[in-house]
């Protein structure tokens, strides 16, 4: 199997955004692909309740 | 040695049809373990993952072997959970709907772009479609051209006289026979004409060209729609069902028609049997079926009550 190398982000250009009812914040990865991670907007216990589903 | 700048596509003129060419793929990562799964999240001290994050809900990010990229289309990866295991069908309904408005954000954000001309958002599932990677995900192709089927589909629009999902919704609610779902929003059907055994289409019955014109409600019915779909699957043999799932939108290069629809391709035609796609459906484009529409809608029907 191929070894998957680190994929460290390169620690700028993180920014959060609103789109409906999620909110996404956008990652640049050290080799310069984008990562976005979304979340849904709402209390945090709620968040945490859904995170492992 | 291959001449780089031959990459990218070539114009089939016997089918009327480009081909993709993305040699890199052969190299990409194939159904490693779960310790080395590269869409987990990336744990404190252990191997890092495409997510450098402890935990997610839902991330997207560039396909790091691309069949298309910048500035010729995108290849993205959308991955559903944190959790290595379950599927998208065991997603919770909240999770599910966040899901959809993640479909809508990567069409309206990638559509917008020059060099995209078609958003296909799509899943495939199971080793029997050539998943590479068991974490629940799905991926995005943005096509610099507009491929083969959607065009299919806007010839249908000119065919039918309007909106050909419109026109195929209305004639599927006037048979009956084939519906093996419903709710406010969506309604499930094996199409008239399927190809494959369990074939399902999930179409909106409003008209709306792409998930960007979808209510709140839409999205969630159509979350929930899908949901109920690949359970039934599941439970229709007593096994995994592999398939391949497609979100047909509009075209994004200026054409403002299309009918949101979701169409699933299951290869199983019985619990062990696959369909392949042989000399007739390969040689000629011509499918044939052992299996017709209407059992296949009662069966299905059954399955999905037994998964609800």
């Amino acid at each position: 199997m191929e070894e998957h190398t680190s994929h460290k982000l390169d620690g700028k250009d993180k920014r959060s955004e609103h789109f409906g009812p999620i909110v996404l914040t956008r990652h640049v990865k050290d080799d310069g692909r984008a990562l976005i991670v979304y979340e849904r907007t709402r209390d945090k216990s709620a968040a945490a309740k859904d995170r492992r589903s | 040695m291959s001449d780089r700048s031959e990459i990218g596509q070539r114009f089939q003129e016997l089918r009327g049809e480009q081909v993709a060419y993305a040699i890199d793929r052969q190299e990409r990562t194939f159904l490693p373990p779960a310790e080395h799964c590269p869409l987990c999240p990336t744990r404190p001290g252990g191997e890092p993952t495409e997510i450098p994050f402890e935990a997610f809900e839902i991330a997207v990010f560039d396909n790091r072997f691309p069949a298309f990229q910048a500035p010729h289309g995108a290849a993205e990866v959308v991955v559903y959970t944190d959790s290595h295991t379950g599927s998208f069908g065991t997603l919770s309904p909240a999770r599910a709907s966040e899901l959809m408005w993640v479909w809508r954000h990567r069409y309206a954000e990638l559509g917008a772009r020059e060099d995209v001309a078609y958003v296909l958002i799509f899943e495939n599932r199971g080793v029997e479609v050539g998943v590479t990677l068991h974490h629940p995900h799905g991926q995005i192709y943005a096509y610099p051209f507009l491929p083969p089927v959607p065009a299919l589909e806007l010839a249908a629009d000119a065919r039918l006289g309007g909106c050909a999902p419109c026109e195929l919704l209305r004639r599927e609610l006037v048979d009956g026979r084939r519906g093996v779902y419903e709710n406010d929003s969506i309604v499930v059907y094996v199409p008239y004409a399927a190809r494959w055994a369990y074939e399902a289409h999930a179409v909106l019955r409003a008209h709306r060209p792409s998930l960007l014109e979808c209510e709140p409600g839409e999205l969630d019915a159509l979350a929930d729609a899908l949901q109920r779909l690949v359970r039934g699957y599941d439970a229709l043999f007593e096994r995994p069902f592999p398939y391949v799932m497609a979100v047909h939108q509009a075209p994004t290069d200026g054409r403002a028609r299309g009918h949101v629809h979701v169409e699933l391709y299951p290869p199983l035609r019985t619990a062990e049997k696959l369909k392949y796609l042989a000399g007739s459906e390969q040689g000629a484009g011509t499918f044939i079926s052992d299996t017709l529409p209407e059992d296949s809608a009662a069966t299905l029907r059954r399955a999905i009550a037994d998964g609800a």
